[in-house]
């Protein structure tokens, strides 16, 4: 991994278009000001993973367990 | 339990492409929504690449009618959404061991254009909202 030291208010440049720039540091937290263009999705790395085991898990999903929850939801809707 | 999907009729003109995949599933951008009585109020988002990939799928509006996620516009552009008519709008489904207790997935809502046939899944920075909401409240 390439790393790269940055002062308060300096940038990095990633290709043509990503600029990322550290606007605010305390001993524990840097906030990272992020331009990029609008077709490049920014997310924070633990949700975007979290977001991925949570899509294998819903492919594991098997279709009798999904059938027994959408009866038990339209008994819920007709009481 | 058949199959349900191994004999799929579907047109070219059915086929809604994820330009991205959805997070975990990147490669796979070809998918049907395909709605099956046995299911509703579920649907399922199948895949036709020739993989097995398949998800079940809800409006998240039938069991939280307050669901309203901040949603910027830089993250829709990519769908080319012209009128709210186009707007498809799901959550994933995840099975739990008790199949009551199941859940959906409210930070990564799926938006479909069905005009354009553009799909993707959003991720939102929005804390009111979990990865794992309950579908039957209670208990």
């Amino acid at each position: 991994m390439l790393v790269l030291t940055r002062k308060l208010g300096e940038s990095i440049r990633i290709g043509d278009d990503i600029i990322l720039k550290v606007v605010e540091l305390d001993s524990r937290h840097v906030k990272i000001g992020i331009e990029a263009p609008k077709n490049i999705a920014v997310n924070r790395e633990e949700i975007y993973e979290r977001i991925q085991k949570e899509n294998k898990a819903a492919s594991e999903s098997k279709e009798q367990n999904i059938k027994n929850i959408a009866d038990a939801l339209r008994k819920n809707k007709k009481r | 339990m058949a199959d349900f999907f191994s004999e799929l009729v579907y047109s070219k003109e059915d086929i809604i492409t994820f330009p991205h995949g959805i997070p975990g599933f990147e490669k796979n951008k070809e998918f049907v929504l395909v709605q099956i009585p046995d299911f509703v109020p579920f649907e399922w988002l199948v895949c036709v690449d020739g993989s097995k990939l398949r998800f079940a799928i809800i409006n998240p509006l039938l069991f939280r009618p307050d669901y309203s996620p901040n949603i910027s516009k830089e993250q829709l552009e990519e769908l080319q959404i012209e009128k709210p008519e186009d707007v498809l709008f799901y959550v994933i489904v995840t099975i739990a061991e008790n199949p009551l207790k199941s859940t959906a997935n409210l930070v990564g809502p799926v938006i479909i254009n069905k005009t354009k046939k553009i799909g993707k899944q959003i991720i939102i920075d929005d804390d009111r909202y979990t990865i794992r909401e309950p579908i039957i409240k209670g208990d």
